[in-house]
């Protein structure tokens, strides 16, 4: 038992120094946030001079029209359907490749991974002219369609990983009860994926809220920002004065939802397969 | 057997599906014929709109990058206008500058770009030789030109016998002082230096302390600014002529680059590795906001940032010469300006608003120096009487328009720019002597020049 | 206790169940929604940049056909291709790697019953949230440069202070720096799968007698050799068009020390309105990608260990 506890206490301190690390660029971002440009640029200190919200509440005004309010709503209309789209189309997607048999199945495995090789700066063109041609720009479908589309590799392959880990006793076993494969899915294999899932949302959910690339090729209206673009909107670097104290104060905040997101949903996607139904 | 047929059946259906829907976005010729149709729509609106009725309502989509104090004052100016004019509604789409070269390449290749919006005279060459996207603003008698002076109109907005930039600044190379720097270690503002003065000043002063420098610079600094500057010092012109043809010699160019050598040796220039840190950024170098150097160089257009950026006043001065130099190598021209799509389906109205942007005394007094220093000679004069200029920035321009030419656009091309700032970087790590990286630089001109003139 | 072994024994009994119909249908049916994607969204501009890659497109103007052009220059006159192409080898093999192991080994220590956890987690997720945002890249200047943060703690440790960011080699490792300190999404992935391993082979094991080191390799590495496999070969898709970091950072400074062929790849389709050459440029890597791809599957038979007895049963 002592053994036990010693393991514990070296634990903690090794999560302690290595955290200090891991949260010190969250704490500097805070602390500048109060900082005047002169200080944030001219000096290594690390808390600032005077503490004053005005870099909060000038950010939050924006630079016109719209101030940071719009640009939530904006980014949670266009995130959250995405991320459910995502997380109900590459599931079965993923159960479909993981579970079926079916030709050219390797085949199709490949090209749908080979579809994350290309670098997106060469096939962004030819994809604005074809959404152009929908009718999709300036419009937040060519974040939703794609996703309920499950054009996401990354999470499709993610689950078949997590879904191949499951034994088929237990889901074949419910289709020979009678459960057709869809059904069986939605009531066997569904809630035994919670943790990929949850790693789906939360993942997803941090991508397409800092995505700031496709935003700015495809929003094009300042009335649609989201927050990615909203952050670099007060930046001219060829001559204009930058209030980096409004930029960094509202970069800080944009990281709480995802922050918030994390910290509630970990329960789940570490709570793991329960003891129990592995057994079946 | 039969059953794979059917499902192939299915999935060639489903390939022709969509091959039918990437024919209709891949087919330029089918949108050749739509926008064709469009515009023709599109003249007839606004011949009926021209023959009396001004009431239609009209929406303009309006382009720009910039701060948060350029998009308050073109906002600001935008209300002014649709409030005289109640049929028009302009919508504004602002944002950083990062990105916004990308995006309007984007938007402009795929027919969606803005009616209006702001450019920089460097892209213009790139654009409009490719292909005809920016509307000729001297076929609307509204934009009037008659305040911009010539060598800009010649120099910045005219290509190929058009006018297709309307230049809302103007602006050359200047050196930025941080004074109380300059009064420390005894650096004349007024004097124009050679650059041996310069090399033994520069060396003096970080001999004093060796934490300072006199001055710093980036890759974009030596490559945009510099180089060319002391190549064209001693040329009396542009880099490449409107032929395409170099005028400068090997002998010369490695005397240019010679004296970038020369500058980091002496200890004038901070170290290049300690710099790249700050590239495109030298208002946040925390040695120049701390005082530890003195001098940068840069565009007048940059005068703004470099103000905010330290306590101290900020001052400007000449940038060094070569000894019997044959000017001063600055490239004085038109910096940003605006341009109307070509595709707009409302240009009569972008050029009403356009020309109300940089001729009308209440837009002037509301964009005062926000889209830079003005072109304009009405609004330098009315603005500088209202002491909406600062003496600084005034200085500025008129220090770095004093003996300068205009580089031609052929010069500033991205193919050669990519070729200096390639063998410059060499150079500075010790890859190459001055006279290989001159001859280097030599060779690969001539096989772009020749490309580039056999394009043409 | 070497579940390795449960693999041949599982596939015996599982012929008793009623396996899923042997039709296809069932499988294309779940498969469509992608499929249809693929079609529909992906192969379009796939195909195209393909089109490109042997044409001048310029993004403004429509390109001519120019043949193998672009491929021979990338391997002739480019000067710059093959220099990026070997960072960008180096840069993955380093990064992968590092954070792969890193994000695990935290991980582990993250799945311990400890007090506070939930707090520490998310404490260690916290540099991933922060993403690419202009907040990485003044604090990225602020450690690294040359009397920056990291050089002062080195000073007063009377250790050699490099110029972190002005050197083409130190610049790389601190870019791998920044991508191991990102590595949230792995560990997160890592933290399910340690969850799904079965507490009853641990217990088993601990009567047995089996040490601790010896359960590591015996149980917990084969249990989560699928999503090891999967962080290994997302990261290494990533790492090789990488993009963000160098752009942000030093900009493919200094003297190409950090040129990532990502970063080419987007200056030359952007900046210089290369389009036809950079697509070029992207089907050599898509290629490349592709070999290294396929051979981690042909690998991955003979150590990533599935509880489901294979793919295609």
């Amino acid at each position: 038992m002592n053994k036990k506890a010693r393991s514990k206490i070296i634990a903690y301190i090794f999560l302690i120094v290595v955290g200090v690390v891991m949260v010190y660029p969250l704490v500097w971002l805070f602390f500048s946030c109060f900082k005047t440009n002169q200080e944030l640029f001219g000096s290594l200190t690390f808390l600032p001079d005077h503490f004053s919200m005005d870099g909060f509440i000038n950010g939050w005004k924006g630079s016109g029209q719209f101030t940071y309010g719009t640009f939530y709503k904006n980014t949670f209309l266009q995130v959250i359907p995405t991320v459910l789209f995502t997380v109900l189309s590459t599931g079965l997607v993923a159960y479909g490749f993981a579970r079926f048999r079916f030709p050219m199945k390797k085949f199709l495995f490949l090209l749908m991974i080979s579809t994350m090789m290309l670098p997106s700066s060469v096939i962004t063109i030819p994809r604005y002219v074809m959404f152009n041609t929908f009718g999709w720009n300036d419009t937040y479908m060519p974040f939703w369609i794609p996703a309920l589309l499950a054009t996401y590799p990354f999470f499709i392959f993610m689950q078949i990983q997590f879904m191949r880990g499951i034994p088929r006793e237990l889901d074949e076993s419910a289709y020979v009860d009678g459960c057709n494969p869809f059904v069986t899915y939605v009531r066997i294999i569904f809630p035994l994926m919670k943790p990929a899932i949850f790693s789906v949302i939360i993942f997803q959910f941090l991508w397409r809220w800092n995505d700031y690339y496709n935003n700015l090729i495809f929003i094009s209206s300042t009335k649609k920002y989201a927050i990615s673009l909203a952050l670099k909107m007060s930046i001219d670097s060829t001559g204009g004065v930058t209030e980096w104290s409004n930029v960094l104060s509202m970069s800080f905040l944009s990281m709480i939802p995802p922050t918030l997101l994390f910290f509630f949903a970990q329960k789940y996607f570490v709570e793991g397969i329960t003891a129990g139904s592995v057994k079946g | 057997m039969r059953r794979f047929k059917r499902i192939t059946g299915v999935c060639l259906a489903a390939g022709m599906a969509a091959g039918l829907i990437s024919g209709c976005g891949g087919g330029t010729a089918a949108k050749t014929t739509t926008s064709a149709a469009a515009t023709t729509k599109a003249e007839t609106a606004s011949q009926s709109s021209q023959s009396g009725n001004s009431s239609d309502k009209v929406t303009l989509r309006m382009a720009w990058w910039g701060g948060d104090a350029r998009h308050k004052a073109l906002l600001a100016t935008i209300d002014a206008y649709t409030a005289k004019h109640p049929n028009v509604s302009i919508e504004a789409e602002y944002q950083g500058y990062d990105g916004y070269y990308e995006k309007m390449m984007t938007e402009l290749s795929s027919g969606t770009a803005p009616d209006i919006f702001q450019f920089h005279a460097n892209w213009v060459p790139d654009v409009q030789g490719a292909d005809h996207y920016l509307a000729d603003l001297s076929k609307f008698p509204v934009v009037d030109y008659s305040q911009l002076p010539e060598t800009i109109i010649e120099g910045s907005d005219t290509y190929k016998g058009e006018r297709v930039l309307y230049s809302c600044s103007e602006g050359g190379q200047v050196m930025y002082v941080n004074t109380d720097v300059a009064s420390k270690f005894g650096i004349d503002l007024t004097k124009n230096y050679t650059w041996d003065e310069w090399l033994q000043l520069g060396k003096s002063i970080h001999e004093q302390d060796p934490d300072t420098y006199l001055m710093t610079a980036d890759i974009d600094v030596l490559n945009r600014l510099i180089l060319p500057i002391a190549v064209s010092q001693q040329t009396g012109t542009s880099m490449v002529d409107a032929d395409y043809k170099m005028t400068f010699s090997e002998e010369q160019l490695t005397k240019a680059l010679q004296l970038i050598a020369d500058l980091y040796d002496t200890g004038t220039c901070e170290p290049y590795g300690d710099a790249s840190v700050f590239v495109g950024q030298m208002d946040q170098n925390n040695k120049w906001i701390n005082g530890q150097i003195g001098v940068l160089l840069d565009i007048v257009g940059g005068y703004a940032k470099y103000k905010a950026s330290i306590t101290s006043e900020l001052g400007a001065m000449a940038i060094p010469r070569f000894e019997g130099a044959k000017c001063s190598g600055v490239d004085f021209s038109g910096d940003m300006g605006y341009s109307i799509n070509d595709k707009s389906k409302n240009k009569e109205v972008a050029a009403d608003f356009l020309n109300y942007m940089f001729n009308d005394p209440e837009a002037n007094s509301i964009l005062l120096t926000n889209l830079g220093y003005p072109a304009s000679k009405e609004a330098q004069s009315t603005l500088a009487a209202a002491g909406k200029i600062d003496k600084v920035q005034q200085d500025a321009a008129a220090i770095s328009e004093k003996d300068a030419i205009k580089y031609t656009s052929a010069s500033n091309n991205t193919d050669l720019e990519t070729i200096r700032k390639n063998d410059l970087q060499e150079m500075i790590y010790g890859e190459m002597t001055p006279e290989e990286t001159a001859k280097d630089i030599i060779e690969q001109y001539t096989d772009t020049l020749n490309q580039m003139k056999s394009a043409k | 206790m070497d579940i390795r072994k449960g693999k041949e024994n599982q596939s015996a009994p599982a012929v008793k169940v009623r396996k899923y119909p042997r039709t296809w249908k069932w499988g294309l049916l779940f498969i469509m929604p992608w499929l249809v994607g693929f079609l529909l969204l992906e192969a379009y501009p796939l195909v195209m940049s393909l089109i490109y890659s042997f044409t001048d497109f310029s993004i403004l103007k429509s390109g001519k056909f120019v043949g193998i052009q672009n491929y021979v220059k990338l391997f002739t006159s480019d000067r710059y291709f093959l220099k990026s192409l070997g960072i960008t080898i180096k840069y993955t093999i380093i990064s992968v790697p590092c954070k792969v192991a890193f994000a695990l080994f935290i991980a582990m220590i993250l799945n311990m019953k400890l007090k506070g956890i939930n707090f520490f987690r998310t404490v260690y997720y916290l540099p991933s949230i922060m993403g690419g945002s202009v907040a990485i890249a003044i604090l990225w200047r602020f450690m690294f440069m040359s009397d920056g943060i990291i050089n002062k703690l080195l000073g007063t440790l009377h250790m050699p202070q490099p110029n972190w960011l002005g050197d083409p080699d130190t610049a790389l490792a601190t870019m791998v720096l920044l991508v191991v300190w990102q590595f949230g999404s792995s560990m997160v992935l890592f933290l399910g799968a340690l969850k799904n391993v079965p507490t009853e082979l641990y217990e088993a094991a601990a009567v047995d007698g089996a040490s601790k080191p010896r359960q590591f390799f015996k149980i917990t590495l084969p249990m989560i050799s699928p999503i090891i496999f999967f962080n290994i070969m997302m990261q290494t898709i990533n790492a090789l068009q990488e993009f963000t970091s160098p752009s942000i950072i030093t900009n493919g400074g200094p003297n190409h020390g950090t040129y990532l062929l990502g970063l080419k790849i987007y200056e030359d389709a952007f900046k210089n309105l290369k389009m036809g050459y950079a697509s070029a440029t992207s089907w050599v890597l898509f290629a490349i990608v592709l070999v290294i791809t396929v051979l981690m599957f042909k690998t991955s038979d003979a150590w990533v260990f599935y509880n489901d007895g294979g793919l295609d049963s």
